[in-house]
């Protein structure tokens, strides 16, 4: 298709526009981050590093930050089994009616309102006594990243050869083993991009952190929130700012890998 | 193959066996008994049931009814891979992560073969199918012909009790199949194992097998040689499937050893048949019958037909006819270059043959096709 030079600039401006609305907003925390004032004053008029310096230092951004990351590992590991586990286990399933209505309820967590999701899991919890604790955020935030795993794992296996798996089964490999070793080679990329969704899901959940966290284990997005709403520290800033990276960093790797093995 | 990979043959025992979809039954009843170190094909159109036939001994589908044995021990509920049994599919189905030398290992680490004797029997499998020196390659750097060899090394490498094929040939291009028949052909006989092959292409079940059994309908028509099939077929659709044949149909009168039909004003005799009731269907085969511009051209004793001619093919070794029969129906005849004739499309000619040639079947074709 030709397009004149008109049509091509005004495009360019529209997407330009498009990715200005989606990234502006982010981006501002950055500068905000390097700010030498203690608010939240855009644009900065000096510059420092004294709110990352802040956020190593203060025991309580390091816990947070500590428990985030634990949290979201454990998450990212749980999450990938179980939705991996039910992707092939939902494929299988001869029965197609009865799969697909247990798939879409596997998915409801990502249509029902976090905040309903919340108060149902703050009620469980409660009666279970499980609030502030390690396993009750693994387990709210699992429940949260499991459908993630399940989209990209369900994709990833509809571009599976299953003709493979039963050459596999004439060749002696049993069902473990033809998993292990044929079905997820060529299913990797989608489990790989499934747990780095579950990790990143974990790690900026806050509405349903904020319902289950203690004083004793928040997260730290939940800690970024009281931080915002108690004091304004720009602190939030610099936890901001790496957390996009984080984030950032992790898809980016994520999406290599997985264009390089394809291509191998 | 090396010694290591020759083996007795195993025997494969059919019995009954029906599998039924919901919809449809895709074998039905069908009982099959392949000899030890036989070389059998299940021939037939597409929807026949032989995939499905082969796909329930491998053990990828259950069955609905009837049973499996192989070497006289049922395993029917034995899954696939404790079947012992090597296969060979359409699409190759190469592991694409793995290279050719860890594809044909695959097998042999599910049975932890030690890793010395891997080498040895991976290096033998390759050269086998000459494929030596590619063991490093991964399939994607191989074509469909060298990808379906490495598929019959990884099949065979294992020593299975049974090798069955899928239409292992029928992506490949004409000169490709018919050289790897002839190479399959040759491990056949080097290796002595029992093979179970499918394919729609009667020219290659010619090639390759001991015996053909005919699939139609999910049924088999009939088990037996080429020869067996060609010269004796125990149905019209077998006589059609199995090479060229023209066939005349009418009623049977005076059924029974001596049998007669009246076609279209001639009269039809033939080697005594066995009882067909009602239509029956007199089938010949091209080099049976002979053509000839006038009746008094042919021999006093011979069964005549008036046709007319619609082609005559010059074929350098002789002569092939495409005759229109009086019943509007298609006669072929094949005859040596000697006996060259002149006939012309749309010459009136009479066809002719001995009254000890032919094979009276019963006419099965409620439409007729031809
Ligand atoms: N999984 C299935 N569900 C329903 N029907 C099936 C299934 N598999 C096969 N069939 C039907 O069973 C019949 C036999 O199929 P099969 O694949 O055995 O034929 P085939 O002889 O191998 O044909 P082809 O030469 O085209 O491979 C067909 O009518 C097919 O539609
Ligand atoms: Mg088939």
């Amino acid at each position: 298709m030709k397009h004149s030079v008109l049509t091509r600039s005004l495009l360019w401006v529209y997407a330009g526009l498009v990715a200005f609305v989606l990234i502006a907003p982010t981006a501002v925390v950055i500068p905000l981050s390097f700010t030498d004032k203690a608010s939240l004053n855009f644009p900065p008029a000096g510059w420092s590093l004294r709110w990352y310096e802040n956020f190593f230092q203060d025991p309580a951004w390091m816990s947070a930050f500590g428990n985030s990351v634990l949290v979201a590992v454990v998450v990212a590991a749980l999450a990938t089994a179980v939705g991996t586990a039910a992707s092939v286990g939902l494929q299988k399933w001869t029965r197609r009616r009865a799969a697909k209505s247990l798939q879409a309820l596997l998915l409801a967590p990502i249509v029902v309102p976090a905040i309903i999701l919340a108060i149902g899991v703050y009620a469980i919890f409660l009666q279970a006594q499980m609030l502030g604790t390690f396993a009750g955020f693994v387990l709210a935030h699992t429940v949260l990243a499991v459908p993630f795993v399940v989209v990209s794992v369900t994709a990833a296996l509809a571009g599976f050869d299953q003709r493979l798996a039963t050459a596999a089964a004439s060749l002696g490999a049993n069902r473990w083993t033809t998993f292990l070793k044929v079905t997820l080679p060529g299913i990797l990329p989608g489990v790989v991009s499934g747990a780095l969704f579950a990790f990143v899901t974990s790690f900026d959940e806050v509405v349903l952190s904020i319902f289950i966290k203690s004083p004793y284990l928040e997260t730290l997005p939940v800690k970024m929130y009281a931080s915002v709403t108690r004091d304004t520290d720009p602190t939030i800033a610099a936890a901001a700012t790496m957390i996009m990276l984080l984030t950032t960093v992790i898809i980016a790797v994520g999406l290599l890998s997985m264009r390089r093995r394809k291509n191998v | 193959m090396s010694s290591q990979l020759a083996g007795a043959g195993t025997r494969i025992d059919i019995q009954n066996v029906t599998k039924r979809y919901a919809k449809s039954v895709a074998v039905d009843d069908v009982s099959l008994t392949v000899e030890p170190g036989e070389f059998i094909t299940l021939l037939g159109p597409s929807g026949s049931g032989k995939t499905t036939t082969l796909n329930l001994v491998a053990g990828f589908t259950d069955l609905t009814s009837g049973s499996i044995e192989i070497d006289g021990q049922r395993v029917d509920n034995v899954p696939a891979h404790k079947r012992g049994l090597g296969v060979v599919f359409q699409h190759y189905a190469l592991f694409p992560h793995m290279t050719v030398a860890e594809n044909i290992a695959f097998p042999l680490q599910q049975r932890r073969t030690p890793k010395a004797e891997q080498k040895t029997l991976i290096e033998d499998a390759l050269r086998t199918v000459g494929l030596s020196g590619y063991g490093d390659r991964y399939p994607r750097q191989l074509s469909g012909g060298q990808q379906q060899r490495v598929a019959f090394a990884r099949a065979m490498v294992f020593s299975p009790r049974a090798l069955l094929m899928d239409e292992p040939l029928g992506a490949l291009d004409k000169n490709l199949r018919e050289k790897l028949q002839l190479e399959i052909k040759r491990i056949h006989q080097e290796v002595g194992r029992t093979f179970v092959f499918v394919t729609h292409d009667q020219e290659e079940a010619l090639i390759l097998s001991d015996r053909i059994a005919i699939f139609n309908n999910g049924r088999i028509e009939q088990v037996g040689t080429s020869a067996e099939l060609y010269e004796r077929p125990a149905s019209l659709f077998v006589a059609r499937f199995m090479g060229e044949s023209t066939v005349f149909r009418a009623p049977v009168e005076a059924a029974g050893p001596d049998w007669s039909m009246d076609f279209h004003g001639t009269r039809l005799r033939g080697p005594a048949a066995g009882q067909v009731p009602g239509r029956g269907a007199l089938v010949l085969r091209p080099e049976q019958l002979r053509v000839a511009p006038r009746a008094g051209d042919a021999p006093g004793g011979a069964v005549k037909v008036p046709v007319k001619v619609v082609q005559n093919i010059y074929l350098g070794s002789g002569h092939k006819y495409e005759l229109r029969l009086p019943d509007g129906s298609t006669g072929i005849v094949r005859t040596p270059l000697a006996e060259s004739n002149g006939l012309r499309p749309g010459d009136d000619a009479v066809v002719y043959w001995s009254d000890r040639d032919g094979v009276l079947l019963e006419d099965s074709d409620l439409v007729s096709t031809t």
